[in-house]
């Protein structure tokens, strides 16, 4: 039996609910259908209530009152796989529920759509309640498991070296701005994240927030949206839909660029070195920079992996990227420490020539055709497009990739030299080898 | 041939045409004349292409077919060699296309590949001739030690890989499989032109490669040009790795390693026997991986109430890996007190051996286990891992669905209760002082 394969990959947006668009990616190429639920809201004080929410709501809901229950039912659904964390999106943080699940080629595929879209539905709006002091309260038990293991995942953050560094250098940059924090939180905000808290801020939230739902899957409009609105849509909305800041905001580099030095027992040096400029993402100028960030370490045709790689072998890996909505360049590389001080002269130099226009030929040609090739992909991957669709909508972009690259296309080492001319060093993070690696016993 | 297989030849492509049995998807399989064994699954609506060449050579092959020893990490590094030509850097090649490319080494082989949405016959030709020769200048090898030498070191940091090659230095006393994949920044040391060619004469020959291709192919056209590019002389021979005698007992009890974390990672792993022939080794490789599943899956027989007890958190993971002469399960978790963890561990592991399964714990984890399977189908990428997956085990592309319908409660229980009585090891690696 050959495939037969129609595919609808032009994303249709609709208003379905006060506050709550839906957007469709139709396609009959994949074996599973794959719903996101987003809830966009402020990164501020309450992020960390927020992050340790995710983890209260898929453990466990009304009708599934334990791990064991909700697990069984993720296998019962053919291996469901059910994730909800949080994010954070320029100056917003993102609650976000997801499913992806079979919905043919098994026993009972006719049904499995409703299923999946019910269960998600019940994780996101029935979490398991119970009265505290008369007052509405999140399960008490499952809130103290998941405020200690909080802890301990914030406290594990530095056990990933790169990731702490790139962290720690985005926290010194955006130090007195909501993308300084964490999406997870602060360690210290924990406690006060108790059961009654968290079951107002639920309640809140699942009625007030802005929400984007995103289906990739066979259903056309129509279909989505009606088993969208009967399958998944809770029903306690309110029509005053909260207002959240915007995801981009930017501003040039501090006056003095900061230096942070940590000591660490690790053998890898990891040296984060942070530019900026107040360039505003999707703009003519941001996607000058972004050409810059991408010539520079976008892949193995940049400049970092060319020179400081493979010429002159200081590293492994060394890489730059480009944080639309706040205008940052980030550098990240792993190096000897003997080496340090010799990769971040080298490092500056390039980035001082790439920012001067000095654009290598192969460099630029290999940018477009990477970006060329990552648009066409990204039709391939349900999850790619939900992400991409995320931030140019949250940012006010075209959705179309295709725009995007014909903008890619474009962009002149003139341009470049423009938008390299506003960008300038702020901070530097670099994680430093204090003793040998450890010894096996 | 598995009885849910379909296969029939399709003499015109000089291909077989299998068929997955739960999707009726097709996939076809040859031997081109110069001996490289091919696999392609064309994914109607695809735009990405994608494409693997492997060689049977992994960091388990430890000597050359004359006998000679190989120092450790070589495979590795042969991998990194690869890239470079007298022409230049293959990953130009690849950019200026547009293909995005990469290549890995593992325990049993090393596989080189590309994803494209364009030009996919300009990169297949790269990627053919690119396996075909290798450039070994002094100068350059000199450049990659530093280079490996800086991957290694970020390895030395991760406490994951760390405490997964600790746990296997000390479940086996022989076995390479214990050798870290990379090596070591001294193992590498001695390497050189000479030995570089003449692994590389001995494991990339057509005869011991596998390419297959997933996504917007053609499987004629792909059969085609491997001909045109490689010929149609057959090369070389397959290499079939030697077992080795390992012994049963473990080699150490415990291997304990601080690094700069923030609390103790545990691993324990229980030392299985692999499965004989293709089958007994596929079956016992997906009953081992169910088991896991069944246990330590989320809301598992043992997860659910280590995890309610505040000992483990979603850290805690379980897989099983096997290969032709070895085989292990592993339990890994981060912990904050790994004492009362082992205790409750392996006495919640004797438990379930001893309370048996239920049905509904099996076709609960078969279920998970189908819909994993589906998701092969959700890109070209892992399409081709899963063909190369077959061809390296040899099997047919229903051999899960029939491994699945076979695991019953009894023959599952059985294989539970020989794992616990397995000997085992622990790695700890624990937060620097």
């Amino acid at each position: 039996m050959a495939t037969r394969t129609r595919t609808r990959d032009v994303p249709v947006t609709r208003e379905i609910a006060p506050g709550v668009r839906l957007h469709l990616l139709r396609t009959d190429r994949f074996t599973t259908s794959f719903c996101r639920v987003a809830l966009h809201r402020d990164l501020g004080a309450e992020a960390t209530a927020t992050a340790l929410l995710a983890q209260v709501l898929q453990s466990a809901t009304r009708r599934h009152p334990s791990r064991e229950a909700l697990g069984h039912r993720l296998g019962d659904l053919y291996g469901a796989a059910l994730h909800v964390s949080v994010g954070k999106l320029g100056d917003r943080q993102l609650l976000v529920g997801s499913l992806e699940w079979p919905t043919a080629h098994v026993p009972r595929a006719g049904r499995l759509l409703a299923e999946g879209l019910e269960l998600l539905r019940e994780v996101w709006s029935e979490p398991l309640r119970t009265t505290v002091d008369g007052e509405e309260a999140l399960d008490p038990d499952i809130v103290r498991t998941e405020q200690v293991n909080h802890v301990r995942a914030l406290r594990s953050r530095r056990n990933d070296k790169a990731r702490y560094a790139v962290a720690r250098c985005l926290e010194t940059i955006c130090a007195d701005e909501p993308y300084g924090l964490d999406a997870q939180g602060r360690e210290e905000d924990v406690k006060a994240a108790d059961p009654v808290t968290l079951a107002r801020l639920h309640r809140r939230l699942i009625r007030t927030a802005p929400i984007e739902i995103y289906f990739v899957g066979n259903l056309g409009l129509r279909e989505a949206t009606a088993a969208i609105r009967r399958h998944l849509l809770w029903p306690e909305r309110s029509t005053r839909v909260r207002r959240v800041p915007r995801v981009g905001s930017v501003r040039a580099a501090r006056n003095r660029p900061k230096r942070i030095v940590e000591d660490d027992a690790v053998t890898q040096g990891k040296l984060v070195m942070g530019l900026r400029a107040p360039i505003r993402g999707g703009t003519a100028a941001g996607v000058a920079a972004e050409t810059l960030a991408g010539v520079l370490g976008g892949g193995s045709y940049g400049r970092l992996f060319k020179i400081v790689r493979e010429e002159h072998g200081l590293c492994y890996y060394a890489t730059a990227g480009w944080h639309r909505p706040k205008g940052v360049l980030l550098i990240h590389t792993g190096i000897d420490p003997a080496n340090e001080a010799a990769a971040r002269r080298l490092i500056l130099k390039l980035s001082r020539e790439v920012a001067g226009g000095v654009l290598e030929a192969s460099a630029l040609e290999g940018y477009r055709q990477d970006i060329a090739h990552r648009v066409a992909a990204l039709e391939d991957s349900p999850r790619a497009m939900v992400g991409w669709l995320q931030e140019r909508l949250a940012l006010g972009l075209d959705p179309s990739p295709r725009s995007f690259l014909d903008q890619v296309m474009r962009v002149t080492p003139a341009a470049v030299r423009r938008a390299g001319s506003r960008l300038a060093l702020d901070s530097t993070f670099y994680l430093r080898p204090q003793a040998a690696a450890g010894e096996v016993r | 041939m598995s009885s849910t297989t379909i296969a029939r030849r399709s003499k015109a492509a000089g291909f077989d045409r299998l068929r997955e049995p739960l999707t009726g998807r097709e996939v076809f399989r040859a031997r081109a004349a110069c001996g490289v064994e091919v696999w392609v699954a064309p994914m109607p609506g695809y735009r990405r292409c994608y494409a693997m060449m492997t060689t049977r050579y992994g960091s388990m092959d430890t000597h050359l077919p004359d006998g000679t020893r190989l120092p450790d990490g070589i495979a590795h590094f042969l991998e990194h060699k690869m890239f470079q030509t007298p022409e230049g850097d293959v990953f130009d090649l690849y950019a200026k296309r547009g293909a995005s490319a990469n290549a890995f080494t593992t325990f049993t082989h090393t596989s080189y590949l590309f994803s494209s949405t364009s030009r996919f016959e300009e990169n297949l030709d790269t990627l053919l001739e690119t396996m075909d020769d290798i450039t070994t200048d002094e100068v350059g090898i000199a450049r990659e030690k530093g280079i490996i030498g800086q991957e290694l070191a970020m390895y030395d940091d991760d406490p994951g890989w760390r405490g997964y090659f600790n746990l296997l230095q000390a479940l086996y006393r022989r076995h390479p499989v214990r050798i870290d994949i990379g090596g070591t920044s001294e193992t590498i040391a001695p390497i050189d032109a000479d030995i570089l060619e003449r692994a590389h004469a001995a494991y990339y020959n057509p005869r011991n490669m596998v390419l297959t291709a997933a996504g917007a192919v053609d499987p004629a056209a792909v059969l085609a040009q491997v001909d045109a590019t490689l010929g149609t002389r057959g090369r070389g021979r397959r290499h079939r790795r030697r077992a080795t005698a390992e012994p049963r007992g473990v080699a150490r009890r415990e291997l304990s390693e601080s690094l700069s974390i923030s609390r103790p990672h545990a691993l324990l792993g229980l030392k299985d026997r692999p499965g004989r022939g293709v089958r007994g080794r596929i079956r016992r490789r997906i009953q081992g991986s169910m088991l896991m599943e069944i246990l330590f899956g989320d809301g598992g027989r043992i997860q659910a109430p280590l995890y309610r007890s505040g000992l483990v958190d979603d850290t805690l993971s379980a897989g099983y890996e096997a290969e032709t002469d070895y085989a292990f399960a592993l339990v890994s978790a981060e912990v904050d007190q790994v004492d009362p963890y082992r205790r409750a561990l392996l006495k919640a592991l004797r438990a379930a051996a001893k309370d048996g399964l239920t049905d509904e714990e099996v076709e609960r984890c078969r279920r998970r286990f189908l819909g994993r399977h589906l998701r092969v189908f959700n890109g070209p990428e892992p399409c081709a891992h899963w063909m190369l997956a077959l061809a390296l085990e040899g099997a047919e592309p229903g051999a899960l669905v029939e491994s699945l319908r076979g695991a019953t409660r009894a023959a599952l229980q059985r294989h539970l209760r020989e794992l616990v009585a397995a000997p085992c090891a622990w790695s700890i690696v624990t937060p620097r002082e």
